[in-house]
């Protein structure tokens, strides 16, 4: 348990003693600064380039629209398999590249937050994945361009912002 | 739910970095984090032998393209230790 010893003293505040360890309220704030730039410096090595991130969000917002736009008489069945290789092999390069660096970087959930994270995301992929091909289907002509722009962007984004796939690291990383 | 709890051996500023880095990641390589680190194989070696005796680390050898890579990554206990380190800290500055 942590206890504080010490009250206020002038401007160095407060100051805490765990076993013989003491530490300064201002040591400590640049021990958290200091983890911080650290998983931010990380972050930025283990998440795939910004021309990689928009090409795995090009396919997948191309997967969602060929899905909702497939009837038997059209052709839109051959996208969505091309789409779909196009975002399994963008995915493998990704993550051959980050093995090569030495680096890699985190496919399942490590603590409850990250798997809050990927919880919330592959519902809201899925939902929309659905949800566009419903709408589609009744004749809500805008809906497949809407849906697959959705997920095209929001992809890009939690790839480029949120990396760690943890919302808490990647808030406090920012 | 993370437990604060001040912990000396992560507070080290090398073995700071060491647990940062491995935190947001999955496995990081023993060369990268010397790069990184900017110290010897020694020194990282000596930093690391530390947290892993603390089961806070997994070290794993594996032989990849022909060429021997010593992979990092952070265990269960370690993660909570760094985070509850982190929250900790967190505290120290939030009681001011």
């Amino acid at each position: 348990m942590i206890i504080l010893v010490s009250t206020l003293e002038s401007n160095k505040g407060l100051i805490m003693n765990k076993n013989e360890e003491t530490i300064s309220v201002n040591e400590a704030k640049q021990a958290l600064e200091f983890s911080s730039k650290i998983e931010r410096d990380t972050n930025a090595v283990a998440r795939p380039p910004l021309w990689l991130s928009l090409i795995i969000a090009f396919f997948y917002a191309m997967m969602t629209y060929s899905w909702a736009v497939t009837r038997h008489e059209n052709l839109w069945m051959l996208g969505l398999i091309i789409s779909t290789i196009g975002f399994f092999l963008a995915v493998a390069f990704y993550l051959h590249s980050t093995r090569l660096l030495g680096v890699k970087p985190k496919l399942v959930p490590k603590s409850i937050s990250e798997f809050k994270f990927h919880l919330f995301t592959a519902l809201f992929f899925g939902a929309v994945f659905i949800l566009t091909r419903v709408f589609s289907q009744g004749d809500v002509l805008w809906a497949s361009y809407v849906g697959s722009a959705m997920n095209g962007s929001v992809l890009a984004y939690l790839l480029h912002n949120y990396s760690a796939c943890d919302f808490k690291t990647a808030a406090e990383t920012k | 739910m993370i437990i604060a709890k001040f912990d000396s051996l992560i507070h080290g500023q090398n073995r700071l970095q060491i647990c940062a880095m491995l935190a947001v990641t999955a496995e990081i390589e023993f060369k990268v984090l010397r790069e990184k680190l900017e110290v010897s194989d020694s020194v990282l070696s000596k930093h690391l032998k530390s947290l892993e005796a603390a089961h806070y680390m997994r070290l794993t050898k594996r032989t990849d393209m022909g060429r021997k890579r010593t992979w990092l990554s952070l265990s269960m206990e370690g993660r909570k230790a760094y985070n509850g380190h982190l929250k900790a800290l967190r505290e120290i500055v939030g009681n001011v």
